[in-house]
């Protein structure tokens, strides 16, 4: 008899609701407590399955500068969780001219290196980030040109889309010569290496302000269990992906601070017909939200029937400096491999997949990529891009209907790339480690986060 | 009409020519003596015997010794007249004065009838001198003579005049709320900006500077402007915001200050406009504080958290010499005493939470203070009142008298929503100074 009745599922809609309720209840039931000043200092430390050797701010692929981008880094503007742009590193909006619009930027900002901000800075790094992937999303902002005066004059004439285009962290300013092993820039941390670490220490330039914190220590974990190992072992004080190894560390609590980029399946020529617009992302949609549940990556949607790999057995490249991703790549990996269409996951030097991407010498391979902004364009434009460039820089120019508004999914449906994963900051932390949002609202504004044993007076 | 400023301190003069000094001078100077002096002086020659006869004591506020200070005042204009001039010991009207004047043995060759009032938080002294007509038969036969000078000063209450009225009962105090559209607010300044004798309220949050006033439950904002319009960006911001702003008066409209971490300080006109004698203040990020009658600013050390400069607003230069190196909130009065005597009272607490306290050469310190602050002689005892939030736990509204050895507690107001701002208001209406405070969408008036 019972097994005749519907099944009382909330459906998502309510299950976000009644969470809402909860939170809201929690906040409500919390005492406002006295407003004192934030106080300076402590350490925090955290091990990452992905590479920190050097941080890009300018590759769609960097998953430092995807993670971490904003604690060095600094856009002309900033746009906020409403979607607002405000001046960043710039002292006011675009303003229009007879040529285009001009750009004015502070006075005084300085780099964490001490080198002062300067109009051919942002030239370069605009210069940068377009050989870096960023051309069709810079499109907006026409030519760049430094005037007799030091000033910025852009060619772009639409002030709101030149605002928005320099908004992205992926059009973020460094100074010029800038080299991403020793990256420099305005953001509330200076960066230097110790060992295998990235430690950020304040950075008393910072444009923004400086952080809070001392000192945020940033391991290269060897595999996705490091993390949790030293998370559980009180050795870190986040842990990736879970809250501890064996069992959660006692009192940890997860966090999710949303979505950042994403895990996509290219095909190469190697893939032969297989090789299609659309092929990658029906692959990826084939693929069983529960094979991927231990990496964090969340089943939005139910699997799509599909029959996996039927091309020639082939080698699924990946990077073989990041563990998370190596890791999604075997499960990808088993989870397509059918008899005699066997694919057989191939970690590689990041410059041998790099070289294999631009010659698309390869069969399959897993990547990463970071939406320029939080807008379906945003998303649209990044995943095209990863594609083609050339193609990306065209298509950004003229999204077609519907493509830009749609998922990410759904562009993948158009291109030779597919979603296989949402790329997420999650994991475990203690309670009295309060993650503050970024300032667009996902991701974690590493900046303001204040060391749990400095509460506030 | 001449407006007489608290005593200018020597320290001030000091100050003036670039000494730096410490935190809490004394300077021995009396209200009720300087304004006797000022109407001495605004009278010009008067004749040697002249007969002083102050009215009876006119105040907006319960004074049982009224007659003492009227009397006190007709005695302290006669000695600064000099010569012969004598003092009526009571004060009684004007018709009693004129037939004192020729009474008795010692006849006077005219009498200054000088009416004190204390009015709107201010001692107000008119005093007219009227020639006496020696012959009985002409003071029978003509009207009374007018008078041939005239004076008049006017003063803030302080504790001197305010031992002579009703006690201000801290631990009575009313609060009334009203509500406000400002958004989050950083600071507030409270004092007569528009020159019209009434206070403004200032909030600032950190878009835009909000000047209105309260009426009927809520902020009436008269004039905005954006944060953007008055400063430019600092080179390198506090990660948290802090802004402070400061009212100096005037008689034909007072000035702004204002200034936030992540933005240069601004002075400005009761317009919210910059006028050009003061455009040269625009440019260094600091915040203004008031020290006595003085602006002085606060120079923000972003990558420590806090402050450790006091400095000459327009010029930069060192101004005073903070009680700790490394400061999060700040506050300065100078408190008049019961006998006249002004001290510099300096409140500065460290990032630990610890409020440091220095008068004179007598300094103390207390933990676990908010970083909201304001010192201020608030029931104008002569004793300094700290008005401060709470550390940690719930917020509150806590009003503390700084007694010999340490900090009485006078009134303490729970504010769950937490306390954004605080400030003092100049005497109005009433007779003391107010508090006021930011809490959440909501001004406190405390009074």
């Amino acid at each position: 008899m019972s097994a005749d009745r519907p099944a009382l599922r909330p459906t998502r809609r309510q299950a976000l609701v009644a969470a809402g309720v909860l939170v809201s209840q929690a906040l409500l039931a919390r005492p406002i407590l006295a407003r004192g000043r934030i106080a300076l200092g402590g350490r925090l430390s955290l091990r990452v399955p992905w590479p920190v050797a050097a941080i890009d701010p300018h590759r769609l692929d960097d998953a430092a500068a995807l993670f971490f981008g904003l604690c060095l880094f600094d856009s002309l503007y900033a746009v906020d969780a409403s979607g607002a742009i405000s001046p960043a590193l710039a002292e006011s909006l675009p303003e229009p001219s007879p040529t285009g619009v001009s750009v004015a930027l502070r006075e005084g900002v300085r780099f964490a290196s001490g080198k002062r901000l300067t109009a051919r800075d942002v030239s370069a790094s605009i210069a940068r980030a377009r050989a870096s992937g960023a051309n069709g999303w810079l499109d907006p902002v026409g030519a760049v040109r430094v005037t007799r005066s030091g000033a910025l004059a852009l060619g772009g004439r639409a002030v709101d889309r030149v605002a928005r285009a320099l908004a992205s962290p992926l059009t973020a300013i460094v100074p010029e010569g800038f080299a991403p092993e020793r990256p420099d820039g305005t953001g509330p941390f200076a960066a230097r290496r110790q060992g295998d670490a990235l430690v950020l220490g304040r950075n008393r330039f910072a444009a923004q302000g400086p952080s809070f914190l001392d000192e945020l220590s940033i391991s290269p974990a060897a595999d996705l269990g490091a993390s949790l190992r030293a998370f559980e072992s009180g050795e870190d004080d986040l842990g990736w992906l879970g809250l501890g190894l064996h069992e959660p560390r006692r009192g940890a609590v997860p966090f999710d601070a949303g979505l950042l980029g994403w895990a996509i399946l290219r095909t190469g020529d190697q893939a032969g017909r297989w090789n299609a617009p659309g092929v990658a992302q029906r692959l990826a949609d084939g693929i069983e939200p529960a094979r991927l549940a231990h990496l964090g990556v969340r089943a939005d949607s139910p699997a799509q029937p599909d029959d996996g790999w039927g091309g020639a057995p082939t080698a699924l490249l990946v990077r073989a400096d990041s563990p998370w991703l190596v890791e999604l790549a075997r499960a990808v990996a088993v989870a397509l491999s059918r008899p005699g269409h066997e694919v057989t996951v191939s970690p590689v030097a990041a410059a041998e997949l790099g070289a294999a991407r631009s010659s698309r010498a390869y069969g399959l391979a897993l990547d990463l990529v970071r939406p320029f902004d939080q807008t379906p364009l945003g998303a649209y434009v990044a995943l095209v891009t990863s594609e083609d460039p050339v193609r990306g820089a065209q298509l950004a120019r003229r999204p077609p209907l519907g493509g830009a508004a749609g998922t990410p999914r759904v562009t993948g449906r158009l291109l030779r790339v597919g979603v296989v994963a949402d790329v997420r900051l999650q994991g475990g932390r203690m309670p009295d480690l309060v993650l503050p949002p970024g300032p667009s609202g996902v991701g974690v504004d590493f900046g303001a986060i204040v060391h749990p044993r400095l509460r506030v007076l | 009409m001449r407006r007489l400023r608290l005593p200018r301190p020597a320290t001030l003069v000091l100050l003036g020519v670039g000494a730096v000094l410490g935190p809490g001078v004394a300077r021995a100077e009396s209200s009720l003596t300087a304004s006797a002096r000022a109407v001495a002086h605004d009278l010009g020659t008067v004749p040697r015997a002249v007969l002083v006869v102050a009215s009876p004591l006119h105040s907006d506020v319960a004074a049982p010794r009224g007659d003492e200070l009227a009397s006190r005042m007709a005695s302290l204009v006669a000695a600064a007249l000099g010569g012969d001039a004598r003092a009526e010991d009571r004060p009684m009207p004007l018709a009693d004065a004129r037939a004192r004047s020729h009474a008795g043995t010692l006849r006077a060759a005219a009498v200054l009838f000088v009416d004190v009032r204390v009015e709107g938080g201010e001692l107000r002294l008119t005093a007219d001198l009227f020639p006496v007509v020696a012959n009985a038969w002409d003071r029978v036969r003509a009207a009374p003579p007018p008078p041939v000078a005239h004076a008049y000063v006017h003063a803030p209450v302080a504790a001197e005049v305010r031992s002579y009225l009703a006690p201000v009962r801290l631990e009575g105090a009313r609060v009334s709320k009203f509500t406000h559209d400002a958004g989050p607010v950083l600071a507030m300044a409270c004092g007569d900006l528009e020159g019209a004798g009434g206070n403004d309220l200032v909030l600032v949050s950190r878009r835009e500077v909000v000047v209105g006033h309260l009426e009927a439950g809520r902020f009436v904002a008269a004039r905005r402007a954006p944060a953007a319009s008055l400063g430019r960006r600092a080179e390198v911001p506090m990660r948290e915001p802090v802004a402070s702003a400061a009212i100096v008066a005037g008689e034909r409209g007072g000035v702004l200050y204002v200034g936030w971490t992540d933005r240069g300080l601004a002075a400005v006109g009761p317009d919210l406009t910059a006028p050009a004698h003061l455009a040269a203040m625009t440019h260094a990020a600091s915040l203004p504080v008031k020290a006595g009658d003085e602006v002085v600013c606060l120079v923000p050390d972003s990558a420590a958290g806090g402050f450790g400069r006091v400095v000459d607003c327009e010029a930069g230069g060192p101004r005073l010499t903070p009680p700790v190196p490394l400061f999060d909130a700040w506050s300065a009065a100078d408190i008049v005493g019961v006998d006249g005597a002004s001290v510099r009272v300096v409140a500065a607490r460290d990032p630990s939470a610890v409020l440091h306290l220095t008068r004179g050469d007598e300094s103390f310190a207390v933990s676990d203070v908010g970083a909201q602050l304001a010192v201020a002689d608030l029931d104008q005892d002569g004793v300094p009142e700290v008005v401060s939030t709470m550390a940690r736990g719930e917020d509150a509204l806590v009003v503390s008298s700084w007694e010999q050895g340490g900090l009485a507690p006078r009134l303490r107001l729970s504010a769950p929503g937490g306390v954004d701002a605080v400030a003092v208001c100049p005497p109005e209406v009433d007779d003391a100074p107010s508090v006021v405070a930011a809490v959440g969408s909501e001004i406190w008036l405390v009074r």
